[in-house]
């Protein structure tokens, strides 16, 4: 089953008291994002939910909330959907995920970041820029989430290869892009080419068909 | 007697770590989850610690609770990033950009000066425990001893014992947000004073 759209549409799902990203208001034409409080999520209806092409997460999601929403979330994933999670998980909100492993040591060598696989959601951006910010390490991630069987190892960090970004499909349906540092959307945000990294990330949202 | 402190806890994974990580949930009696908070959570408990980046829109509703709970004697400690002048009666703030990169500079200076020497934090902790970045800075109201102050004027950390009947502590530092984060160090070492000189002020406050 394909779900067909004129636009690409996206949920941003806001969790802080704070603004928006500002790569949102800059999407290029045939990309939408709606943006409501992770509160206002009971108050979209199933058939609502399943018309975005993707749900987009914040590092400052409230997941007590999250995952108390268990059936949802899965719901939204049966449909097709995909999940861009940023963050440590610290409340498993699907049985197969399993909670953040911080790096047992924080050096600029265990905080290095590698590309593990090439993938169309990170095409442009150079590896070390990830790795190193003004010469800090670490805005990437200081940890990973453990991916599930079969996911596809994105980044890694370190000699140990700690799998900080994957993608995963779920086998029962959908997609989850699980990224455990700071959020995707602002990460360059000081830089001159800040949205390049979040449109990347849409941009291989917006090509993936939603199917099941 | 073990004073009763809570925290507040937003579901965030740096809340998480933070208040339920071996290193200091046996500080706290209660964790208040604040999309359910009610005034009733407020009984009997010594201390209200509101950590960083919890949404000031779960408190605004409870303004007249929390200036209660400080009016009869309760101490509050109201952490960087939860615009406490929207909650918190006589709170004058000035937020500013945030500068992550000063540490860079050769003989960085941070810009925080200890305002109270002799203010019994300073028996816990030196001024490089509380020192990474700020948010922004404080008047604190009349009566209020600022305990760290930027060079160019204002407080990152103030205790007032005046306003209110109680006691708060407010300051434009964020230690449980990275502390939670597994990021800079220097936050875990300011909690690592913080929370125990806490805990001796509720039994005994220093003069």
């Amino acid at each position: 089953m394909t779900n067909e759209r004129a636009a690409t549409s996206f949920l941003f799902l806001q969790s802080a008291r704070r603004s928006i990203p500002p790569v949102f208001s800059r999407l290029p034409p045939g990309m939408h994002v709606d943006v409501a409080s992770q509160y206002e999520l009971d108050d979209i209806d199933d058939t609502a939910l399943h018309s975005y092409t993707a749900l987009l997460l914040t590092s400052h999601l409230d997941q007590i909330h999250f995952e108390r929403r268990r059936g949802r979330i899965e719901g939204y994933l049966d449909s097709g959907g995909t999940i861009v999670f940023n963050g440590p998980i610290v409340r498993p909100f699907l049985t197969e995920l399993q909670p953040f492993v911080p790096l047992p040591k924080r050096t600029l060598e265990t905080l290095r970041v590698c590309r593990l696989a090439s993938h169309p959601a990170f095409p442009d951006i150079a590896v070390e820029r990830l790795s190193l910010r003004r010469g800090v390490a670490g805005f990437w991630g200081r940890g990973h989430n453990p991916p599930p069987p079969g996911a596809t190892l994105i980044h890694g960090l370190g000699p140990e290869r700690a799998p900080v970004d994957w993608e995963w499909r779920r086998p029962a349906g959908g997609t989850l892009l699980c990224h455990a540092g700071n959020d995707i959307w602002g990460f360059l945000e000081d830089e001159p080419d800040a949205d390049a990294l979040p449109l990347g990330v849409l941009g291989w949202l917006a090509s993936m068909e939603k199917t099941v | 007697m073990r004073p009763r402190i809570a925290a507040t806890d937003c579901g965030t994974y740096f809340h998480h770590e933070s208040l339920r990580g071996q290193r200091y949930a046996h500080f706290f009696e209660r964790l208040i989850y604040m999309p359910e908070f009610r005034p009733e959570d407020l009984s009997g408990l010594d201390a209200l610690i509101v950590t960083c980046r919890t949404n000031a829109d779960f408190l605004i509703p409870h303004r007249a609770a929390i200036r209660r709970f400080l009016g009869l004697g309760g101490t509050l400690v109201a952490c960087g990033e939860t615009d406490a002048h929207l909650w918190l009666d006589d709170v004058r703030w000035t937020s500013t950009p945030t500068n992550y990169w000063w540490w860079l500079k050769d003989k960085a200076d941070s810009g925080l000066r200890p305002a109270a020497p002799q203010h019994s934090l300073f028996q816990h902790m030196t001024l490089a425990d509380a020192t990474w970045h700020f948010h922004g800075f404080f008047e604190p109201p009349a009566g209020a001893q600022s305990v760290i102050d930027l060079a160019g004027g204002g407080s990152i950390l103030y205790d007032d014992r005046t306003s209110y009947g109680g006691r708060a502590i407010v300051m434009s530092l964020d230690p449980f947000y990275h502390h939670g984060s597994h990021f800079m160090p220097a936050t875990t070492r300011f909690l690592d004073a913080f929370l125990p000189w806490l805990t001796t002020e509720l039994i005994a406050p220093a003069a």
